[in-house]
């Protein structure tokens, strides 16, 4: 009695990555019984002729439920850019399933100095492979393997390596700027020199990392897992003390922490007496009792910051701490000093700003809406996405100053010093744009 | 003759060598050093000490014939079928080809670096190599070199031949026993010691480290006196592949770590494994090797029972992966027998001591000497019902029966046992006793001493009197099988790592010590300290502190290890310390393989066990291209200086302070100061600037294969795999070339006669001296006729240049006499005293006479071309006298007759006597052996000529006496 054999292929990549390209499959039943299966091969990166994935064959009785066969073909063993292979055929069952997995696999792999730039490799196993110098500029590496791997001196900026495994792997001089590596596990891998600046280590697992010499600005340790052996320099532990909850109650003094993400952290009652904070995203962060006595205080992020009565902080950024968190109209803040500071969608519609310094400071968004600002300085600001419609900024020193995108429709200038003043993408107070 | 003996006078006063002085002591280790001709007529002994092969003829005791000088340590002498000997001559890297009947060298035959033995088949003679790690084949007539295959393994060294002889067997001497050591790999001086996979949860200890040893406590526990702030440093973890698996000492499994999906968490390949050869099998026909893994991990020896055809390999192994002093104590080397079916490779792997279970750490003396210790050399008769073992530790004989079985009790004889030769036909067996320098006949059976004959021994009093501490396993040991030199051997290494913590231990402070750089944390060293390689003793009496944490002032503080490693009933004394530390004091660096003649650096060396990391232009896996050793010298002066100084690789045993380098002085007992290092991560680990003088014997780390040779590299654990890595995970270094130049010099490193320091540079640290001899020492040549070549014009260059560090040393055959000479600035000094040029010498150059030229360690050409004995008497001048040139105690000065002969013939009685020239003799006889008075029979006799004779009628037949006295 004849078996009508129904067949489904299915395909997928390897471990269920999402980036990959799944290989896009034919295939025929010959004479013999025996199926055809064919595809077209590709390269794992373009032009790396010598990265070609292997497939795996998969088999099933029902979706879901796949049993490997056994047979891995390499790419590299096949000599035409499809690639072909007869399976045998599944007559005697009434139904089946195959599926050919696409799986990236360079492990132990020389791959010194390679350039991958933007390459898809999530899933991918690089274990013990040799990446020296390499460089995975913006490459997606999510859920990758990286065990044992030596990436020193790689480029890694940018890359998103959520869920990467990078156990043991010897990252010293590694340039992580910008990376994600969100849930990583990243125990015991040497970042020595590292730069992990702007890198998300949100919930990685850096237990027994050794974060020496790393430059980490606002880099994220909320949510990390540490343990005894993570080894850290000073900065990076009171960094991932305070974004983890553990932060209240130390001491920070005379550390320089600038330029720390900090946001959401807890420093109740913390000494952070002449600390460096400069630059120091304190976004949600909790200051209640907080002694800063002495710190340098430059541009701090201070959105959604808790400051209380005890919190020690000198008035000027108390004040800036209280414009930016209780945002009202007509404030009155004659001849304040805003120097070096930063405000974003800050609101300050109908204020009273004159001579106010906001020299060299930073303000990004934000409404100035009628704002009388007649003789303020903002020598050297750097204004962004402003609204300043009707805003008065007769006198004011504008020198250096530079304006990007901001609105100064109606907005009065006269007698203004703009020395040096460059404005781009911005409507000028005649309500043309800039040149 | 007054005028010879001037002139003698004269060479002494001028400072030529004495008894003690002219000897370099290399530690090496004979054999198969003793051998009977195949018609069973002279046995043939070599004679290490004395660079000669010693002649007896054996038809009734042992009567000494003659010897011959043959090269620098020879170890091996073999009868070849055409009844030549054959005389592996290890440092000269040569054989000498001897006429046993004329005791005369035909020929040298250049060997490569380090021969050990020869065996002869199907018209080839086959010399194991333990140098270059392989064995080379020479056509047995012509003595030309038609072949040869590497080994597969480190120090192959003894040779047996199959019952047929179609197949060699090599023992490899430094087999391993598939141990190897997990780390976190290496990426750095300062970024040492890496965070390592023993610290992840994932491994069979949860990520404890250093993990518990017994379950999940350890045994004994830690010393509760240490403060919880002094944890033992966290460390790597030394495993054994046991039935397939990679287990540590308290059942750990980490294969998945060594070989498995995550043996890249320890930088392996998947698959990783050690070859753990033991014996290497060649076909005689085609050279094919196979080998024949898991036996032991020390191969010391080998013996074909030549009935059953099983190979007999005896050795040690070690149970390294077993941690902690304490655990060890008494056990941690056993000495076993590996009988081996060679047809399908099973062995059965025996203790040669029985009687031990290792359950105690220490037994009653009498029990103890039935151990045996430092097992050297086995032999079998010509029925393969006996085997007989050599115990050089303890030196005693153990007789196996047909199956390796002991048979009776150990006998013991003077020390150091290390050849054996069977003469089945007198029912003896010949043994040396190398340290005792003795030569014993044995009863086959009741192995009952029968005979004991001294040899000539120039080997200096520090050398045979401290040896004792350090290879003695009876006296050194609780259980009579272990000493100093169970893991240090023959003074070297084991090529293991061992982890000797004693967690029971307190903490040492860290005074006194130089640091070169300081450490930062802790001020002290944890009494754990983790895998540790086994170090060279050569060399190291002066460079002080000791271990590779520094953490022993000097010798002295080793005494404990005696009773708590070793478990000995007691420490030595401080007269035997002083004993042990003059010993070590003595082992110098042979001479370094890679240097060229001229012990200048090569700038060609070949690289064949550094493969390339893809750093540079060369592929990974890819050989590393050629190095030379003057660049790499360059970038050694400006890298590594003066961390490593020149010439031993040392730190500085100064400090720069005041605008120069100061010497520092010693300590009180007489320590040196040796500079160390605590680099950022290693405070709790600081460490001693090691030397660097045989970095190239710890090649064979491979973690990218899947057959390493070895599972222990370099650095203090022994993670790092090649000094490629070393080089340029560890520097940054990029540039192949640049690589390959400084791995060249490393490996040419010992040989001293490099580039001086300047005391007023802070980067150029003064070195200490290094105990080596230059590389030209052993070589030799040999003139069939009187035209120099270019090997001898080099050679006598060579000896004659101001700054030379060797002497020339010719010997050969004068007026059918054995002769030699020493060459002093352009002529020759002769073994009588005279001056040749050398025109005269070379003339007497001819095809069945050869002259043999050796360059040997500067100091010792009087003893050995001159002046064998050191009594400052020459060689020719004493035969002359009726002296004895092989007996310091009898020179011409001796007045004390030496009777040579009484002969009843033709009516008369005749006797015939050395004594002092000029002096007066008197010959006297009584009538009974034990009473009476002695009657003259002479008058007084001054002698002016050796022998002299005396005579008188024979009288009546009734028995008498005589003696000669001499009368002052």
């Amino acid at each position: 009695m004849r078996t009508l054999v129904t067949i489904f292929i299915l395909v997928a990549s390897v471990f269920a990555g999402r980036a990959q390209t799944a290989p896009t499959l034919g295939f025929r039943k010959l004479a013999t019984g025996e199926i055809e299966l064919s595809w077209r091969l590709e390269m794992a990166y373009p032009g790396a002729a010598d990265m070609l994935p292997r497939y795996s064959i998969e088999t099933g009785t029902a979706i879901g439920e796949w049993q490997p066969t056994g047979v891995i073909l390499p790419g590299e063993s096949f000599t035409n850019i499809t690639a072909t292979t007869v399976w045998p055929g599944l007559s005697n069952q009434p139904i089946a399933f195959l599926r050919l997995e696409k799986q990236l696999n360079f492990s132990g792999r020389d791959l010194i100095g390679r350039s991958f730039t933007n390459a898809v490799f999530s899933s991918a196993d690089f274990s013990g492979a040799d990446l020296l110098l390499a460089n995975l500029t913006d490459a997606s590496l999510q859920n990758a393997f990286f065990r044992g791997t030596d990436l020193r001196q790689a480029k890694l900026n940018g890359v998103n390596a959520r869920g990467a495994n990078f156990i043991l792997a010897r990252m010293a001089r590694v340039d992580l700027t910008g990376a994600d590596l969100r849930g990583a596990d990243l125990r015991f891998v040497e970042f020595t020199d590292a730069n992990l600046s702007f890198a998300q280590l949100d919930d990685a697992d850096l237990r027994g990392a050794i974060l020496e010499g790393v430059t980490n600005f606002f880099t994220r340790f909320h949510g990390c897992a540490t343990d005894s052996l993570t080894v850290m320099d000073p900065e990076i532990r009171a960094i991932w003390e305070i974004v983890n909850n553990k932060g209240a109650g130390k001491n920070f003094n005379a550390l320089d922490l600038s330029l720390a993400d900090l946001s959401g952290g807890n420093l109740t009652n913390a000494q952070l007496q002449a600390t460096d904070l400069s630059g120091v995203d304190f976004q949600m962060c909790d200051l209640s009792g907080a002694n800063l006595t002495g710190a340098t205080l430059r541009f701090l992020d201070l959105r959604g910051t808790k400051i209380t009565a005890q919190t020690i902080i000198a008035s000027k950024w108390r004040t800036i701490w209280d414009i930016i968190n209780n945002p009202k109209t007509n404030r009155v803040h004659l001849n304040a000093d805003f120097t070096l500071s930063l405000f974003v969608d800050t609101v300050f519609d109908h204020a009273d700003l004159r001579g106010a310094r906001f020299t060299s400071g930073s303000i990004f968004g934000g409404t100035f809406h009628t704002a009388n600002m007649q003789s303020a300085n903002l020598s050297g600001t750097s204004v962004f996405d402003a609204d300043f419609r009707n805003a008065n900024l007769s006198n004011a020193n504008l020198s250096n100053a530079s304006f990007d995108g901001v609105d100064l429709t109606g907005a009065t200038l006269a007698g203004a010093n703009s020395l040096g003043t460059k404005f781009t993408n911005t409507i000028m107070p005649d309500g043309t744009p800039s040149k | 003759m007054n005028r010879i003996l001037k002139a003698v006078g004269l060479l002494l006063l001028a400072g030529a060598s004495v008894l003690g002085q002219g000897f370099v002591n290399f530690e090496t280790a004979p054999v198969h050093p003793v051998a009977l001709s195949p018609d069973g007529k002279v046995l043939a002994v070599c004679n290490l000490p004395d660079a000669r092969v010693e002649f007896f003829e054996v038809s009734v005791g042992l009567k000494a014939v003659g010897s011959v000088f043959t090269g620098v340590d020879p170890v091996t002498a073999r009868f070849a079928p055409n009844g030549e000997l054959w005389v592996v001559n290890h440092i000269s890297d040569s054989i000498s080809v001897v006429d046993p009947a004329r005791r005369v060298v035909l020929t040298t035959i250049d060997c490569f670096d380090g021969p050990q033995d020869v065996v002869f088949t199907q018209g080839k003679a086959f010399v194991s190599h333990s140098g270059v790690n392989a064995v080379i084949i020479f056509d047995a007539a012509t003595r030309k070199r038609i072949g040869g295959m590497d080994i597969e393994g480190d120090r192959p060294k003894a040779m047996a031949l199959s019952a047929d002889g179609s197949e060699i067997y090599v023992a490899i001497l430094e087999s391993g026993n598939a141990s190897t050591i997990i780390t976190g790999g290496f990426s750095g001086l300062e970024r040492t010691p890496q965070p390592s996979v023993v610290d992840l949860t994932e491994g069979p200890h949860g990520g404890l480290n250093p993990p518990p040893n017994f379950g999940t406590n350890f045994s004994p526990v830690i010393n509760p006196k240490i403060p919880a702030t002094n944890a033992p440093p966290r460390v790597g973890m030394i495993v054994r592949k046991q039935a397939g698996r990679w287990l540590d000492d308290n059942k750990g499994d980490w294969t998945e770590f060594v070989s498995g999906t995550n043996s890249f968490l320890t930088g392996r390949v998947p698959g990783w494994d050690i070859a753990d050869h033991d014996i290497a099998v060649i076909t005689a026909t085609n050279g094919a090797v196979r080998y024949i893994r898991g036996l032991m991990n020390i191969c010391f020896d080998l013996s074909v029972n030549p009935v059953s055809g099983k190979i007999a390999l005896i050795g040690t192994d070690a149970i390294n992966e077993v941690r902690f002093e304490p655990v060890l104590k008494s056990i941690f080397v056993r000495s076993k027998l590996a009988m081996v079916d060679p047809v399908n490779s099973e062995a059965a792997v025996t203790d040669l001591n029985p009687h031990l279970d290792y359950t105690v750490q220490t037994l009653p003396i009498s029990v103890r000497k039935q151990s045996v210790g430092d097992p050297r050399t086995i032999a079998w008769n010509s029925r393969g019902t006996r085997a007989y073992v050599a115990g050089l530790g303890s030196n005693n004989i153990l007789m196996l029966d047909g199956d390796g079985k002991r048979v009776g009790h150990a006998v013991e004889v003077p020390e150091g046992p290390t050849g054996i030769a069977v003469d089945d036909g007198r029912g003896r067996i010949y043994v040396l006793a190398r340290f005792a320098a003795k030569l014993l006949v044995m009863d086959a059976e009741s192995l009952a001493v029968l005979q004991t004959v001294a040899l000539q021994d120039p080997t200096p009093p520090a050398v045979k009197v401290g040896r004792k501490h350090f290879y003695d396993t009876i006296k050194n040991s609780g259980l009579g099988q272990v000493a100093c030199a169970s893991c240090h051997i023959d003074g070297r290494w084991d090529r293991l790592a061992w982890d000797l913590g004693d967690q029971t231990g307190d903490m040492l402070g860290l005074a006194t010590r130089n640091f070169f750089v300081a450490p930062t944390v802790t001020n002290s060293f944890h009494p754990m300290k983790g895998p540790m390689v086994t170090q060279t003793l050569q060399d190291i009496i002066g460079h002080e502190p000791f271990h590779w944490r520094g953490d022993r002032n000097g010798i002295e503080e080793f005494n404990p290890t005696f009773q708590a490693l070793q478990g000995a009933d007691n420490e030595l004394t401080d007269e035997e310390m002083q004993e042990f530390e003059d010993f070590l004091a003595t082992i110098t660096f042979p001479p370094n393989p890679h240097r060229n003649l001229d012990n200048s650096l090569p700038t060609q060396l070949n690289l064949p066990l550094e493969k390339a990391l893809g750093r540079g232009n060369q592929p990974a896996g890819a050989h590393m291209p050629q190095g030379d050793a003057t660049f790499g010298l360059a970038s050694f002066r400006n890298a590594c200086l003066p961390c490593h100084t020149l010439t031993g690789g040392h730190g500085p045993d100064a400090i720069f302070k005041l605008g120069r380098w100061q010497f520092i002085n010693v300590g009180t007992n007489s320590e040196h100061h040796v500079g160390m290092v605590a680099m950022k991560r290693t405070s709790e680990l600081p460490f001693k600037v090691q030397q660097l003088r045989h970095l190239f014997e710890k090649n064979g780390f491979d973690l990218r294969s899947t057959k390493s040779r070895s599972g222990f590299g370099f650095l203090h654990d022994g993670r790092v795999d090649s000094l490629t890595r070393f080089i340029q995970d560890g520097f940054d270094v990029t540039d192949d070339q640049q690589t390959s130049d400084i791995i060249a010099f490393l490996m040419a490193f010992t040989g001293s006669d490099l580039p001086g320091t300047i005391l007023g540079v802070p980067t150029q640290a003064p070195a200490s001296p290094s105990k080596d001899v230059p590389a030209g020492v052993g070589f030799q040549a040999i003139l069939t006729n009187s035209a120099s070549t270019s090997r001898t014009l080099f050679m006598m260059s060579h000896a004659r240049s101001a700054t030379s560090r060797v002497d020339l040393v010719v010997h050969g055959i004068k007026d059918s006499l054995p002769r030699g000479w020493l060459m002093r600035g352009t002529e020759f000094l002769s073994d009588s005293g005279e001056t040749n040029t050398s025109s005269q010498v070379l003339a007497l150059a001819e095809e069945a006479n050869p002259l043999r030229f050796t360059l040997v360690p500067k100091g010792t050409g009087t003893r050995i071309a001159l002046d064998r004995d050191g009594d400052s008497f020459f060689n020719q001048i004493e035969m002359a006298s009726g002296a004895d040139p092989d007996d310091a105690n009898v020179t011409p000065e001796t007045t004390t007759p030496r009777l040579l002969s009484i002969e009843a013939a033709e009516g008369n009685l005749k006797l015939r006597w050395h004594g002092k020239m000029g002096a007066n003799y008197r010959v006297q006889a009584r009538n009974e052996f034990g009473t009476g008075d002695w009657a003259n029979l002479s008058e007084t006799i001054t002698i002016s000529t050796n022998p002299v004779s005396w005579s008188e009628p024979r009288g009546d037949g009734a028995s008498r006496f005589f003696r000669v006295i001499h009368v002052p």
